[in-house]
């Protein structure tokens, strides 16, 4: 049993916020840690950023910070491990200054990490962020932060080399979009195919991966069932006439959190349908899988305009097609009611190439109960089989557009 | 010496276009010509579509209130990825609970001592999902269910030239885990015979 006076220090320390000693030598060292960073070899001045503040998002390396949206950084880049020629690229750490904040206030530049990763898909700061570091000869490169190495000196971060631009085209809402993102090619020997199957042999295979940051463009890949045809297909090839495309066969977005895996198995590449472009090198699966051409991005006007049918064909002689438009803000919130009342009929045209039909009698309008819909048909005029039909919905100079494929 | 020229019927892509689309209506062809007649009469039958029992389209066949709507885009039903199909395919197994008619045209006997006249067959093949087999809104089995829609559709109508007359009725199973019925009918019409050129006329003669 304690002395009474032992006793009293004993609930001092208890309430004082006295450190144990270990603590103090900890503390000693981030001091020490901070006075002698510069000294260091692996000490680096690197940039963190997400993919939209990515001042040059088409390529990987001799990146330039004149003017630039990424945060400036005080890291070490260390060499955990070596590679092997017969295994996975190894990953390598990354730490920052002891006294690096690693939660965000409103206000602060990296906010946007709290508001738009961290809430959303459970992630600690910086994983799934990209960090510019530069080599040995001082040409930055881009890496990918993937997972926290808890430590109980210094808290470390791994990190894999971006290796492949990731090129798709992303299905939302009637609209065919080209998207692209720098990811880290994984490879894993002698595992299965990635897919599971219970009715026959799978044989011993190597497994493909590539893992890309989660945020809101990554988190539409999605993957929906055995031999389905609507699974994204990629390509992920040398530049060359008949590259590998892939079709994925797994989606897993919570090990490590912050980083989306996709485990992919071969497919045949499609001329008909996958595009090259060898000017650019970017090649995308199912470019031409319809015959509505994908748009490089969506509208970024503070108010935009979209009009969403059941799909996007109409049938010549058919039915009925159900047209909606919505309004939405730039914060992404739906402000339709805002412009409903000055919605009529006459605010909705159409076109087949650069010729209006929206007064041809092969068009019919119906109106709806409310503004924002319209009901449109077209006669059966074969002679226009396979051309596009674009519909617009012009209000206040905001337009809202649909490309509807003619079919019989 | 003079090159000689053959005259196809067509000079350009368009006029060539033109005259593959008019197959659609001109009596020639037998098989191209009903099979979109059948896909109207399908297509046009609320009933029907209703039984297909696809949810997500539901809403284009009956509102809110559960008032018929005829102006709903009755024909996302049809298409070659669609739940009606004018083919015969098998369904794979999937998770999702998809119902499936396909039909088909076809012919392969001659009426007996006048090769003029052929029997012409329509085949109607149902698949429905095994997890959707009975209907809840009726508890009707579902395949007799669309098998019975079509044969109310089928009977004494004029989608051939002749009536068409049921000669089959059969239901089975898939090993990808669909029921199955087959409906069949008979139509005894003329054997090819007409060619349009202009306008449609009877030819019995070994073309030039």
């Amino acid at each position: 049993m304690p002395s009474l006076e032992t006793a009293r220090r004993m609930n001092q320390i208890k309430w004082n916020g006295a450190k144990t000693i270990g603590q103090q030598l900890k503390e000693q060292s981030d001091f020490a840690m901070e006075d002698t960073w510069d000294n260091d070899i692996q000490s680096r001045v690197c940039y963190l950023y997400d993919y939209a503040h990515d001042d040059d998002p088409t390529i990987n390396k001799e990146m330039t910070y004149a003017d630039t949206k990424k945060f400036r950084i005080d890291a070490k880049f260390i060499i955990t491990k070596y590679s092997s020629i017969s295994s996975d690229q190894v990953e390598y750490h990354l730490m920052f200054r002891p006294s690096q904040p690693i939660d965000f206030e409103e206000g602060e530049a990296l906010y946007y990490y709290e508001q738009e990763y961290a809430r959303k898909y459970l992630c600690e700061f910086p994983i799934g962020l990209y960090c510019d570091i530069p080599d040995d000869k001082g040409i930055y490169r881009r890496w990918l932060v993937v997972a926290k190495e808890i430590g109980n000196q210094f808290v470390k971060y791994s990190v894999l080399p971006c290796n492949y631009k990731l090129c798709w085209i992303e299905n939302r809402e009637n609209k065919r979009i080209k998207r692209q993102m720098w990811a880290c090619l994984r490879n894993q020997n002698s595992y299965t195919s990635g897919l599971w199957s219970g009715d026959r042999m799978v044989s011993l295979d190597n497994v493909n991966q590539i893992w890309l940051p989660m945020n809101d463009i990554t988190e539409r890949i999605h993957y929906l069932s055995d031999d389905n045809e609507d699974n994204q297909r990629l390509i992920i090839s040398t530049l060359k006439p008949n590259p590998a495309v892939w079709v994925v066969s797994k989606v897993q977005d919570l090990n490590p959190l912050g980083i989306l895996k996709l485990t992919y198995k071969q497919t045949v590449f499609d001329e008909h349908t996958d595009f090259i472009d060898w000017d650019t090198g970017d090649m995308y699966a199912d470019y031409y899988y319809n015959d509505i051409e994908p748009i490089d991005e969506l509208p970024t006007e503070v108010i935009t305009a979209n009009i969403t049918a059941l799909n996007n064909y109409i049938k010549l002689g058919g039915s009925y097609k159900l047209l909606t438009v919505s309004f939405v803000d730039e914060n992404g919130e739906t402000v339709t009611d805002k412009y409903i009342e000055d919605i009529t009929e006459a605010n909705w045209k159409c076109f087949i190439g650069d010729e209006e039909y929206t007064e041809n009698e092969l068009i019919t309008w119906l109106p709806q109960a409310t503004n924002d819909k319209i009901k449109i048909k077209i006669g059966k005029d074969l002679s226009l089989l396979t051309k596009i039909l674009k519909v617009q919905c012009i209000v206040d100079e905001i337009v809202g557009e649909i490309e509807l494929e003619l079919r019989s | 010496m003079d090159e000689e020229v053959k005259d196809y019927g067509f000079s350009t892509k368009k006029e060539m276009l033109a005259s593959l689309q008019s197959y659609l209506v001109n009596p020639d062809d037998d098989t191209v010509r009903l099979k979109d007649r059948i896909k109207d009469m399908l297509k046009n039958c609320p009933k029907l579509l209703w039984a297909l029992n696809n949810s997500e389209y539901e809403a284009e066949l009956f509102d809110e209130d559960g008032n018929l709507n005829v102006t709903g885009e009755w024909d996302v039903y049809f298409g070659d990825t669609s739940l009606i199909r004018p083919f015969l395919f098998i369904p794979e197994t999937q998770d999702n609970v998809a119902n499936y008619i396909c039909y088909q045209v076809s012919t392969d006997e001659n009426m007996r001592y006048n090769s003029t006249m052929k029997y012409l067959v329509i085949t109607f093949t149902i698949f429905v999902h095994e997890k959707d087999s009975i209907d809840k809104e009726t508890g009707i089995a579902r395949h007799d269910l669309i098998g019975a829609i079509i044969r109310e559709l089928m009977a004494w109508s004029s989608v051939t030239m002749g009536h068409a007359v049921p000669i089959f009725e059969s239901e089975s199973v898939t090993d990808t885990n669909y029921v199955t019925k087959v409906l069949k009918y008979q139509a005894s019409m003329p054997n090819n015979l007409v060619v349009t050129e202009g306008e449609p006329m009877f030819v019995n003669k070994t073309k030039a």
